[in-house]
């Protein structure tokens, strides 16, 4: 049976080819959750959000883009919620308060050295950026997307993809700067 | 190459993507251009910071767990649905045609012409002392079971059904007979939503008999996997006896949804008697589910040896 037959199955209302569908794509589901989440529980938690929207709005799937892009879109909008719904902001920096990230590049506290855990920075310094940018970011040069992709998956437009894109990157510059010899050692 | 092309592809590749001959454009206007040249250099810069980030690392010994909640979510998603659509619905013409005869017998009895019949007995609520119950179920002519209020504080419910005439059933869930009226929703009645409710119900229940039968009978043959997976976690609260333990190997090898066949080598698992672990090897051994063989080597498999009964 081919995927759009298991599809059109689970439209009817059989729970087998639902099952199916969930066993199909329930790891790239939970992989995608977690490039934005960074956490396999919270990532777990929307995966399950993520497939009863699937299953509740199925009938409305109209096999005009690929299935999975159409799973791929929900997710990225169900980890927003679940970011916002875990009050993730108040980790995150609003857009307005962009002087804060070039205090933490001045800080003199936050002089990287050598042996400054790199990755962690990193890991925390993404976490940090509004939620928006830090999907785009994370679709773009985690996962690869291309611009017109991303714009399709979170229905905004391109300006609006480059312009999320080029306000992460002019912050992680100003982050990275630090590192810039670490990275280019070799 | 003008600012935008190269805008264009600095957004949209990754720089070892683009073709020699491209860069050597890009390079050349870059020369040219401080703001390309600067998008340049982040890009570099971002593409050699992403390539430290650690990867998330994914524990693929939780996706067996996470599939089950998620067809658990989604079966109550399916009853939740269910519960709106109302089997009484009439259509609006409906109401048109009892207007026009109610207007009918209003007339009628104004105008004298209408005798009125016997009234019909109201429906009389049956206390559980005065209920006969193995009398109510004898037959199987007991239907249209709804469990209508139950105080979750005190176990007290209300169900009502239908017979010759309509029944009210008042009682508590500690009540054997109340217990018996479950287990017979839970395997004759119709409608999904009153086996998963009774099922439910009979989730503290861990004494009866008719309620380990009645689970048993759900396990292997309603056709709802939510019922069947709701069931079969009852079913888990009782101690394994010879009939619960074919229970679980009847699921293992026979059921369609690898998320109870899951359920049911996990209880099994519990017990380490060697006839369980076999009798679970070979219960399983036409599974095709690869995330099912896989839980069965890592749980029976020793190291390095096949996996076989002992």
């Amino acid at each position: 049976m081919n995927e759009i037959e298991i599809i059109r199955r689970a439209q009817a209302g059989d729970m087998a080819a639902f099952e199916q569908i969930v066993q199909t794509y329930e790891k790239r589901v939970i992989m995608a959750a977690m490039q934005v989440c960074r956490n396999q529980q919270d990532a777990e938690d929307i995966t399950q959000d993520v497939f009863v929207s699937v299953y509740r709005n199925i009938g409305s799937f109209r096999f005009e883009a690929s299935f999975y892009s159409w799973i791929y879109r929900i997710t990225i909008n169900m980890a927003f919620n679940h970011s916002r719904q875990k009050k993730y902001h108040e980790f995150l920096i609003s857009e307005d308060n962009d002087d804060h990230y070039y205090a933490i590049a001045e800080d003199e506290t936050t002089e990287f050295s050598e042996n400054t855990d790199f990755q962690a920075v990193l890991d925390s310094v993404l976490k940090k950026l509004p939620e928006k940018q830090r999907t785009v970011f994370i679709m773009r040069y985690n996962q690869h997307l291309k611009i017109k992709e991303i714009a399709v998956i979170l229905n905004i437009g391109e300006g609006t993809v480059k312009k999320y894109l080029f306000r992460a990157q002019e912050k992680l510059r100003v982050l990275l700067k630090p590192f810039k010899n670490q990275l280019f050692k070799d | 190459m003008k600012c935008k092309q190269c805008e264009d592809i600095l957004l949209n590749y990754n720089l070892e993507d683009i073709p020699e001959n491209i860069k050597k454009q890009i390079d050349q206007h870059r020369n040219t251009c401080i703001r390309c040249s600067q998008l340049w250099e982040d890009n570099l810069l971002i593409t050699r910071a992403m390539q430290e980030l650690p990867d998330v690392k994914l524990d693929e010994e939780r996706i067996p767990f996470v599939h089950a909640k998620i067809m658990d979510r989604v079966h109550q998603e399916v009853f939740r649905q269910s519960a709106h659509i109302n089997p009484y619905r009439v259509p609006a013409r409906f109401w048109q045609t009892v207007t026009t005869v109610a207007a009918a017998l209003v007339i009628g009895i104004v105008l004298g012409n209408f005798v009125p019949g016997k009234p019909k007995p109201t429906t009389p609520d049956l206390p559980i002392a005065s209920a006969n119950f193995d009398e109510l179920l004898k037959d199987n002519t007991l239907n249209d079971i709804r469990i209508r209020e139950v105080n979750q504080t005190t176990g007290e419910l209300v169900i009502t059904a239908s017979r010759i005439n309509d029944l009210t059933l008042t009682g508590n869930i500690t009540d054997p007979e109340i217990q018996k009226v479950l287990a017979y929703a839970l395997v004759r009645d119709q409608n999904p939503g009153t086996r998963l409710r009774s099922v439910k119900l009979m989730e503290g229940v861990t004494t009866s008999k008719a309620v380990q039968q009645a689970l048993i009978t759900s396990v292997l043959q309603d056709e709802n996997q939510g019922v069947r997976q709701r069931a079969l976690r009852a079913l888990s609260q009782y101690s394994i006896n010879s009939d619960i333990r074919n229970a679980y190997l009847n699921v293992i090898s026979n059921d369609p949804s690898p998320a109870l066949r899951i359920e049911a080598i996990q209880i099994l698992m519990r017990d380490e008697d060697a006839a369980t672990r076999n009798a679970v090897i070979s219960a399983s051994e036409d599974e095709t589910n690869e995330m099912i063989q896989d839980i069965l080597k890592r749980y029976y498999q020793e190291p390095g040896q096949p996996l076989e009964k002992q």
